[in-house]
């Protein structure tokens, strides 16, 4: 190799030179020779090797996308359609009319009007008792489903108002896209829809509770705006802060209690439970929402004990041992049934 | 056997039927691939679903397969191009008018540098490569994080090779005028 070549060059021209990125994605003993050689010739050259080798090294350094679960069901989706089995099956013969017929099979070219269906497809995920799961929407907004939970959208999403469906609970991490936030385009906009209440957001972290009787909306980071969406009835708004909690029951939107700990709302993401001055009656109730126990009180008083302060545990075991603990009950379990004495 | 030589003779043998082998290229090649694709929309169905439209039709067609040069290149490129298709479509039917439906985004928010110095250079390269449209972004990833050569890289982006000179020099230049922007008046990069 020549080193004339490179006296002058610049940062850039090293970028685009062949043989200098082979030198730093694929090194070997002789090209390492060359470029030390190269900067002791020519040592004015020396920063500019530096930092253009430092470049594609920090370039380099970008996140990647694995889903190895996406990966292996992708796998069986294939081998599914076009694996041994299949191919035992179908018998194939040396013409090539059969391989042209399983290709119309498995890939059906969409016409406008299957397409303009596809499009409105809804999609849904839905959790089961104790189940918790990440769901991802296609523009990078994650929502985590509690148990017992469902999350409705539709397939062809996007380019108008992002809108999901939401029963139970969920945790939203929603994609900012919104560039002026003075104008709000269509396109920008994420609504949530729980029963008869609508939150609609801009970029955002927050959890929705939507269990039969109540909904309840807690604001992490970001701004949200509620309305309520009832037929019939003037239609009210809220706009929350970071930190603002509500309760909406009986068509009616609670003031925002202030929390001091928001970020408690999606502690249950991580099978955390974590309940400050928690009520006996509210804790039981998440047990029976998100996890399908059956809960029966011996006194129903019991129900509006509370745990002062903190409590912060992982698992349905350690939440029930610190409750009779700290409320001196005993909780005594058969099954999915719950009975507070 | 070198890598590369391995998988001419995995193509070799899946073009002849070998369930082994298409299942090697299958595991070998589909990360890279949903990487990739990633990098043009964040819609995991939507990648899955052109990653399978991929492999299914390599499989069916695997008769009229020639050799291309580069098995990786050639998973790219057909990837890229049903990714395309899959993208304009849904566009029609969103009334959007942007032009050019593959957009291209690489992020730098998961890492995490050790060094000050390092991380005042990354956010830095975070900063210029944010600014560069969407082929330009695609053509610095194919040439520095992938290692494709000039004419691979214009078999997959479907353009010629002095093309990709042009559209490389384009994507430098920008990131050197970020670089001396934030370095003051005359920056390490135009020495």
């Amino acid at each position: 190799m020549d080193f004339a070549k490179y006296a002058a060059y610049r940062v850039t021209d090293f970028l685009a030179d062949d043989d200098f990125l082979d030198g730093v994605l694929q090194p070997t003993a002789q090209t390492a020779r060359f470029w030390s050689e190269l900067a002791e010739r020519y040592p004015a050259q020396r920063e500019n090797l530096a930092l253009a080798t430092a470049l594609v090294r920090g370039y380099r350094q970008q996140d990647t996308f694995t889903d190895p679960a996406l990966q292996s069901e992708l796998w069986q989706r294939i081998s599914a359609e076009v694996g041994p089995a299949t191919q035992a099956t179908a018998r194939p013969r040396a013409g090539r009319w059969p391989v042209l017929l399983r290709v119309a099979a498995a890939v059906v070219p969409l016409g406008v009007g299957s397409f303009a269906f596809w499009y409105s497809q809804d999609q849904q995920v839905r959790t089961a008792y104790g189940e918790i799961k990440t769901v991802h929407l296609p523009d990078g907004t994650q929502v985590v489903l509690n148990g017992n939970s469902a999350l409705t959208y539709q397939r062809g999403w996007g380019h108008r108002t992002r809108q999901v469906w939401l029963r139970g609970e969920g945790f939203f991490k929603v994609t900012h896209l919104n560039q002026d936030t003075t104008k709000v385009q269509p396109g920008e906009r994420f609504v949530v829809h729980c029963r008869g209440l609508n939150v609609e957001v801009l970029g955002t972290t927050f959890n929705v509770n939507d269990r039969p009787g109540r909904v309840n909306v807690g604001l992490v980071t970001g701004k949200i705006r509620l309305t309520t969406a009832l037929p019939n009835q003037a239609p009210t708004a809220l706009t929350l802060a970071p930190g603002d909690y509500v309760e909406y029951t009986a068509q009616r939107i609670s003031p925002p209690r202030r929390l001091a700990h928001p970020e408690h709302l999606a502690t249950w993401s991580q099978r955390q439970f974590a309940f400050t001055n928690g009520r006996l009656g509210d804790i039981m109730q998440t047990l029976q929402d998100a996890y399908g126990y059956q809960v029966t009180y011996a006194h129903p008083e019991a129900a509006n004990l509370h745990i002062e302060g903190e409590i912060n545990v992982a698992g349905v075991a350690a939440l029930l041992e610190t409750v009779s603990a700290s409320l001196h009950v005993r909780i005594a379990q058969k099954g999915n049934h719950l009975v507070v004495n | 056997m070198s890598p590369p030589e391995e998988t001419e003779l995995l193509w070799r043998l899946f073009k002849r039927g070998d369930w082994e082998a298409y299942t090697k290229l299958y595991n070998q090649n589909t990360r890279l691939l949903l990487n990739y694709g990633h990098k043009f929309t964040r819609d995991r169905t939507l990648i899955e679903d052109a990653v399978h439209d991929l492999f299914i039709r390599l499989w069916t067609s695997r008769a009229n397969l020639g050799t291309p040069l580069s098995v990786k290149n050639y998973l790219y490129k057909a990837l890229r191009s049903i990714l395309f298709r899959k993208l304009e479509t849904r566009l029609r039917f969103t009334e959007m008018t942007e032009a050019d439906p593959l957009g291209f985004e690489v992020s730098f928010d998961q890492v995490l540098i050790a060094s000050e110095e390092e991380s005042a250079l990354q956010a830095k390269i975070k900063a210029a490569i944010g600014t560069l449209p969407a082929r330009q972004q695609e053509i610095v990833y194919l040439r520095f994080y992938e290692g494709f050569s000039y004419p691979e890289i214009a078999d997959i982006m479907d353009i010629t090779v002095a093309s990709t000179y042009k559209l490389l020099y384009k994507a430098l230049h920008n990131v050197e005028v970020v670089f001396t922007a934030t370095n003051g008046a005359s920056g390490p990069l135009e020495k």
